[in-house]
């Protein structure tokens, strides 16, 4: 009965730690992007061109996406930490849940955006 | 030749007749004392009858008298006097009920809850010797309390278990003979449970006999996954 | 006021086993223990305990048995074990050894998965089991792990009340009625009732100065029952262990010279091979012998330090060290600052084991109905006059069962009904009003001087040599200590709550009561056996009696009984005699 709930912790900590290892992939990447790729000095043309190609698109939208939930599941596990009750809980996984959201559509909207212009 | 003192500052705190606790400071003569408990003992036997701790074998086996010495928590009979101030505090976490003497109740709960005996399987399977060689390094827990106190989170989180229950729990996870395995796992994978800890260290900085509970939690954690 | 059909007392491997059975045979249990069960003294036991495990070479010729566990201990206590608790402790421990590898005890094991077993000093064959050195520990664990499963089981059978203080024994018309006991944190009394007590407090070193004891072994476990009418029983009879760190006391296990250990004096000679009596087996000799044989070397002024030799566990080698003597080593370092793989420890003799205590037969009854005793606070006789290292901690297991078995079958035979409501209430408003006079002393002498002055007295005159002049001049200073105790005594807390200095205070009276006994039994007996060594009377006197002590007015009145020697153990004491011949 309570195993619904056990799983759920547990899948929590594994992503959280899945999403960190992808995350420092991710960061490597885009580090190489910044320092090798792009041509200096940089510029909004220069990040044009990278981002018309579709497979950096679809990578950046992968790294910001697993920022924000490593970032908000780790807001989580402080807030949980805190031993909350259980309505407190509730209204903050509600905002934390549409925060959450919220940021990855606005920065893909932009991204999207900027790879357009 | 002019003997050698040692400065104790001590925590007192009364909680029926005390708003604020104090400390106060003491001095043991040197040929009386070579320990911190050496020194406790000297306080209250021949200073202030009043000094309230717990001491039991002075030997470092019964796990009573630890406490919080300059900075670091440890069993005061194991911590040999320094010169300079000794400053003494009872275990943080637990309720004072006075001076250096701390309810442990909840340890023991905590320890207690998370079943820490053995349920066979239907016959009498003997354990084997790689199986009893690897539990050795997590059988020296005196059960003291000092990681519990050292420990963030059962501060913050009343339910948390604890460094100390879970070296139990993991050796019993390790035995190859307990048949209750999964029910243990299902006692600390709730939300109170094991990924409460964020593995800080302080209980292994905390344990006076080397026992190493991060590493025993982490084992749990991969166990569990 | 509270209920209990049995409450036991103590919470050391005694007791937790007691309480194990009894709440097995479905009665309502109270352990009630000055400190939490896992603080008890008996986690500090390191070596191990014995008992006949079945052999893995059946071909061979020479094997073990509990015959031959049975003459070893009688052997090493001089023929003056009581043969039917001797019997009932071998016969019974190798089921105790596996009733605790069947609640998981993490017992130390050979390559091939059997539990491995230590040779212990006066043993003919390796016969002790353990786990490292840390025996007690492990089984403490075991015991009260199985304590908490009987709990969670059955949560209305077993309560354990930590950290209450049993202040005084209720026994009407020489039946036992309940205890009353101070909680220490809150300073409150309470009446338990109970149909039949145990007892199982431990010892009682701390009578002595140099001693491995802890602080809680004060004397009072033994008192309480003494001043109920309890009579003790061969309380001269005090061990001495060999190998004690020097200053700080703290005890080197007898399995350090098991596992290959010698003792050197100062120039470095292994003295033990020039004493007739430990010429054979050295090191393994019998503790009584070692302790005497050091001592005498150190007299002779061959020790090192005036008061220590030295303990040279360096031919072991490392690994050995700390595969099987992690806890000496850490010992060593902690409180002697020396690493035993590369140096020499210095060790002295000092007070271990009381082999006396409240008498009882080998079904751990007492003289009063209804009140048992088990551990090292009880002497059925088991040890005779000089112990067999790791025979006490099954004695604890042993006679901890018989214990409660007893005590099962005790409150079922017979309809039990307590003393009336008034007999309680005069015997508490009587405790509390001697609690009351102890806070309001305001005299000049603090308890921790007259237990300082009590235990250099018991240090220097009863100690492993002892002469009639030393211990007439010992119980003359016990003497004035109690006087000074009664007029001239100052407890500084004025509160009960949580008050140590008062528990000090109650439990000095107890301590000196004790020493006075074990004087007075000492000079009583004028002849050497065993542990306890006259000067003036070196040799032994026809056959082995032991003393029985009683409390009569005030006065202490001692007895010495020969001890019944049945005919069957009388056989099997001589078997190995007739196998010789043939």
């Amino acid at each position: 009965m309570s195993k619904m709930k056990h799983n759920r912790e547990r899948i929590h900590w594994v992503f959280q730690r899945i999403s960190g290892l992808q995350l420092l992939i991710c960061f490597g990447i885009h580090v190489w992007v910044f320092f090798f790729k792009l041509e200096r000095p940089i510029s909004l043309d220069g990040l044009q061109v990278i981002f018309s190609h579709p497979e950096w698109i679809v990578f950046y939208t992968i790294f910001i996406a697993l920022a924000i939930y490593h970032g908000f599941s780790g807001l989580w596990t402080v807030l949980t930490d805190e031993n909350p009750s259980k309505t407190y809980k509730k209204v903050w996984k509600i905002i934390l849940f549409v925060s959450a959201i919220l940021l990855i559509s606005i920065t893909l909207w932009n991204l999207i955006l900027l790879g357009a212009l | 030749m002019k003997e050698k003192t040692y400065k104790l500052s001590v925590f007192r705190f009364d909680p029926f007749v005390d708003t604020k606790h104090r400390f106060i400071n003491y001095k043991v003569p040197g040929s009386k004392a070579k320990t911190v408990l050496d020194a406790l003992l000297f306080i209250r036997d021949h200073i202030d009858g009043t000094l309230a701790f717990r001491a039991s074998c002075t030997q470092g086996r019964c796990g009573s008298c630890a406490m919080h010495i300059n900075g670091k928590y440890g069993l005061a009979c194991e911590t040999p006097l320094r010169a300079g101030k000794t400053t003494i505090r009872p275990l943080a976490q637990l309720p004072i009920i006075k001076d250096l003497m701390v309810d442990m109740e909840r340890f023991w709960e905590k320890y207690e809850s998370i079943k820490p005996y053995l349920v066979r399987h239907s016959g009498e399977a003997r354990q084997s010797y790689t199986n009893r060689k690897e539990m050795d390094s997590m059988i020296d827990c005196i059960l003291c309390g000092a990681c519990f106190s050292a420990c963030m989170m059962t501060g913050m989180n009343p339910d948390f278990h604890g460094p100390a229950a879970y070296v139990t729990l993991n050796r019993f996870l390790r035995d190859e003979r307990d048949a209750i395995h999964d029910q243990r796992m299902e006692l600390v994978t709730g939300e109170n449970g094991v990924f409460r800890c964020h593995s800080m260290y302080n209980c292994n900085d905390a344990c006076p006999k080397n026992v190493k509970p991060s590493e025993n939690i982490l084992e749990i954690k991969k166990n569990i996954v | 006021m509270k209920k209990y059909d049995l409450i036991i007392v103590g919470g050391g491997m005694a007791g937790l086993r007691a309480a194990i059975e009894a709440v097995k045979q479905n009665l309502h249990v109270a352990v009630i223990s000055k400190v939490h069960p896992l603080r008890s003294h008996s986690v500090a036991a390191s070596g191990g305990l014995n008992a006949v495990i079945p052999q893995k070479d059946i071909k061979k010729k020479n094997i073990d048995s509990i015959e031959k566990h049975f003459q070893d201990s009688m052997k090493c206590g001089y023929n003056a074990s009581d043969p039917d608790a001797l019997q009932t402790l071998v016969s019974r421990a190798p089921g105790k050894i596996k009733e605790l590898e069947r609640w998981g005890c993490l017992f130390s094991r050979e390559k091939d998965n059997s539990i491995a077993v230590r040779t212990m000093g006066a043993a003919s064959f390796p016969r002790t089991v353990y786990s490292s050195d840390k025996t007690g520990h492990a089984i403490m664990n075991t015991l009260y792990g199985q304590c908490i499963r009987l709990r969670q089981n059955k949560p209305d059978l077993l309560r354990f009340y930590d950290e209450w203080f049993v202040h005084k024994l209720l026994v009407y018309n020489n039946v036992v009625s309940g205890v009353i006991a101070l909680e220490i944190a809150t300073g409150k009394m309470e009446v338990f009732t109970a149909k039949a007590v145990i007892w199982a407090s431990g010892g009682s070193g701390k009578v002595f100065g140099n001693t491995s004891n802890p602080l809680t072994n004060s004397g009072w476990g033994l008192a309480v029952p003494l001043y109920a009418g309890a009579p003790l029983r061969d309380m001269e009879f005090i061990q001495f262990h060999p190998t004690q760190l020097s200053r700080s006391h703290v005890l080197i296990t007898e399995a350090a010279r098991g596992e290959g250990a010698i003792l050197l004096n100062r120039k470095g000679e292994r003295f033990l091979e020039s004493y007739s009596d430990s010429k054979d087996k050295k090191e393994l000799s019998a503790r009584d012998i070692v302790s005497r044989n050091i001592q005498r070397e150190i007299l002779a002024g061959r020790g090192v330090d005036a008061s220590c030799v030295y303990l040279d566990l360096r031919g072991l080698g490392s690994r050995k060290i700390k595969k099987q003597l992690p806890g000496v080593r850490e010992l060593c370092k902690t409180y002697a600052n020396l690493d035993p793989i590369r140096q020499k420890i210095p060790v002295t003799p000092g007070q271990h084991y009381i082999i006396g205590g409240i008498s009882t037969n080998e079904k751990t009854q007492t003289e009063i109905e209804g009140f048992f005793a088990a551990g090292e606070c009880a002497c059925a006789g088991v040890h005779g006059t000089n112990r067999m290292g790791g025979n006490s901690l099954m004695e604890t297991l042993v006679f901890g069962e018989i214990s409660a078995q007893s005590a099962g079958s005790y409150i079922r035979q017979k309809h039990h009904r307590l003393p009336n409501k008034l007999f309680f209430e005069n015997a508490y408003a009587e405790e509390k009003n001697k609690l009351q006079i102890l806070l309001k002393t305001n005299g000049e002498v603090k308890p921790a001087e007259i237990r300082a002055k009590m235990n250099n007295a018991m240090d220097e005159f009863a100690g492993i040599y002892r002469d009639g002049m030393g211990l007439v001049e010992a119980g003359q200073i016990i003497k004035e200590l109690k006087t000074t105790y009664m007029t001239n005594m100052l407890v500084q807390g004025k509160d009960a709550r949580a008050n140590y200095g008062l528990i000090e205070a109650i439990e000095l009276k107890g301590s000196l009561d004790i020493a006075d006994i074990i004087i007075q039994c000492a000079l009583k007996r004028k002849e050497s056996i065993g542990v306890h060594f006259r000067n003036d009377f070196p040799i032994t006197k026809g056959r082995p009696r032991y003393s029985l002590v009683k409390v009569k007015k005030g006065k202490i009145k001692i007895r010495h009984i020969a001890i019944h020697i049945r005919n069957k153990p009388l056989i099997a004491l001589f078997s190995d005699l007739r196998l010789l011949k043939k």
